[in-house]
């Protein structure tokens, strides 16, 4: 892994490719910014589960998606969302018996509302144990 | 395998659908393997095997490498891999913004000069092509076993 950040920004416009393609790229992105494999693995089932349920909520069926890596840190930022969704899309994550899946595995997550009433879901997952930021 | 360079503005029809996937990451050297990971991917949702999904992922790693060296000499930029998947065939289009297609100068940072004869092979249609907006696009098609596969 090199000191360098890395940007990306994902356009899906069919969902039944969100989760290969959002999987092997959070991953991709999480070895180079050199987190643990738990971690590495929390990213992708919490992208992965965010961008689905945010796929829901899509009215023109694009999900994008944006990602930095910087050493021990990975956010991944999905929208523009319809105003509310966002929280929405947290709750949806939910799987019985274990609660909702992206706040349980990220490390922070936020919600970035804009002036024209759209908003994104913001997710951060660092390397607890290392240097991350 | 078919190759075709067409002329400016000869190759993107207007009525092109999006594409289903669109990656864009800075044009350097490090962001490949997110490009090659996203057409893995893609490979996987198709069931195809790993001899195609290897070949594909040698033919798309020279088509962003070949942006990365070449799109901007001056360095930033970059540039976008597009896919679009159907039930038997894969296409994959490399865009970028930079100075175009260029004839091949001999320098130590032109490589082996091994990305185009790769992507022939492998490819069943290559096409390049630059329209009048400035839009540099590399364009393979892929079929399971098909070209090298």
């Amino acid at each position: 892994m090199t000191s360098a950040s890395t940007s990306a920004r994902l356009v899906i416009r069919r969902p039944d490719l969100t989760a290969n393609v959002l999987e092997r790229v959070v991953a991709a992105l999480a070895a180079r910014a050199d987190l643990p494999l738990d971690r590495l693995s929390d990213a992708q089932i919490a992208s992965a589960a965010a961008a689905v349920a945010a796929s829901r909520h899509m009215a023109d069926g694009a999900l994008n998606v944006e990602f930095d890596g910087e050493p021990g840190a990975v956010t991944v930022r999905i929208g523009p969302l319809p105003a509310g969704a966002a929280e929405q899309v947290v709750e949806e994550s939910a799987v019985p018996g274990v609660g909702a899946i992206v706040e349980r595995l990220v490390d922070r997550w936020s919600v970035d509302r804009r002036a024209t009433g759209d908003e994104s879901l913001s997710l951060a997952i660092v390397d607890r144990d290392g240097a991350g930021p | 395998m078919a190759a075709t360079l067409a002329p400016r503005g000869g190759e993107r029809g207007v009525n092109e659908p999006a594409a289903h996937v669109e990656l864009t990451l800075p044009a350097d050297a490090e962001s490949v393997v997110l490009a090659r990971q996203m057409v893995r991917g893609l490979v996987d949702f198709l069931g195809w095997g790993d001899e195609s999904r290897n070949d594909i992922s040698i033919a798309v790693t020279e088509a962003c490498t070949n942006a990365v060296l070449h799109a901007y000499p001056d360095g930033g930029g970059e540039y976008t891999v597009r896919a679009w998947v159907e039930p038997d065939r894969l296409v994959v289009a490399v865009c970028d913004e930079g100075r175009g297609i260029t004839p091949r100068v001999e320098s130590p940072a032109a490589g082996l000069g091994l990305g185009l004869p790769l992507m022939l092979a492998i490819g069943d249609e290559v096409s390049f092509s630059s329209d009048s907006e400035g839009v540099t696009q590399v364009r393979i098609t892929f079929t399971e076993g098909g070209g090298g596969g």
